[in-house]
């Protein structure tokens, strides 16, 4: 293995190891220097690979992003600390959830940005299936709008961030 | 055009957030006065389970059940028309059952088929595609 003069590890040795670590030792790997941090980035998060995303309900909810081209599994034990939240979707790279003191938190998994939401047209509830919820962001910005439709009231929440500071 | 219906679903598109009601009508969201201006399409899919996919800068309507998809239609601004589509093309659709589609374009290059709806069950192990 041959080490750079700056003593960083080539890309291509990153690349191996980055293939042995979770998703969640992948964030802390990124974390070490800015060479692992731009490898994280630029090689990781860039390629816009497709993964899917598994939730399970068994005694608790598990969160794992599966990649077919690589044959792998990324559990997301990160999730693990949102007690009291309730999936409701996946969307432009965020997880949406519900959570039982009546607002949606808004949780990257990538950059573990987290936003919280909270809402008062109407009592945000437990049931996995009970909303259907977008997110967008603005071009090149970091305002956003989060719609959140209650399937049962069919009342509609319309969150915009530039208006709500 | 009559009641419009109830907004059932909704994507985002060219910084344009679409909605599509249980009566299929397909109209865009004013965030300014939080308002909801439908397109006076020539034609509009008998249906009530519709969903929205964005896909290469297109904006798809699914006609969709719990079970299966049935038809994929997609809106031509240009002729403001639903054009329903034979084939999907390079493209596959992602579902599970009660939640959001997902289209894919180029899928090969990540180990799936063109052309092809990849369901996930809410109850069973498995995945199945046609």
């Amino acid at each position: 293995m041959k080490v750079a003069e700056n003593c960083e590890l080539p890309w291509d040795v990153l690349d191996i190891i980055s293939k042995t670590l979770d998703l969640d030792d992948l964030f802390r790997f990124s974390g070490v220097c800015k060479n692992w941090r731009a490898f994280y980035w630029r090689n990781l998060l860039a390629s816009q690979e497709p993964l899917l995303l598994q939730v399970l309900y068994n005694h608790k909810e598990s969160y794992s992003f599966i990649s077919f081209p690589n044959q792998k599994i990324y559990c997301l034990k990160m999730m693990e600390y949102f007690l009291h939240s309730i999936y409701v979707t996946f969307c432009t790279g965020y997880f949406i959830m519900a959570r039982y003191n009546n607002s949606f938190i808004l949780i990257n998994p990538f950059t573990r940005i987290q936003k919280v939401i909270n809402v008062s047209i109407f009592e945000v509830k437990s049931n996995i299936f009970a909303y259907h919820a977008l997110l967008a962001f603005g071009k090149c910005s970091d305002e956003f709008v989060l719609l959140v439709l209650c399937k049962s009231s069919r009342s509609l929440l319309v969150y915009q961030s530039q208006n709500c500071g | 055009m009559g009641k419009p219906g109830r907004v059932v679903d909704f994507m985002v598109l060219h910084n344009i957030i679409y909605v599509v009601t249980d009566k299929a009508n397909i109209g865009v969201l004013s965030l300014n006065s939080v308002d909801i201006k439908f397109l006076k399409l020539k034609s509009v899919p008998n249906v009530r389970y519709l969903k929205l996919v964005n896909c290469d800068e297109q904006l798809l309507v699914v006609d969709s059940s719990l079970k299966e998809t049935r038809n994929v239609y997609k809106i031509d601004f240009s002729t403001m028309n639903d054009v329903k589509q034979e084939t999907l093309g390079d493209i596959s659709l992602f579902h599970a059952a009660n939640r959001n589609y997902y289209a894919l374009s180029n899928p090969n290059k990540w180990g799936y088929e063109s052309n092809s709806v990849y369901v996930i069950s809410r109850l069973y192990t498995q995945c199945n595609a046609y």
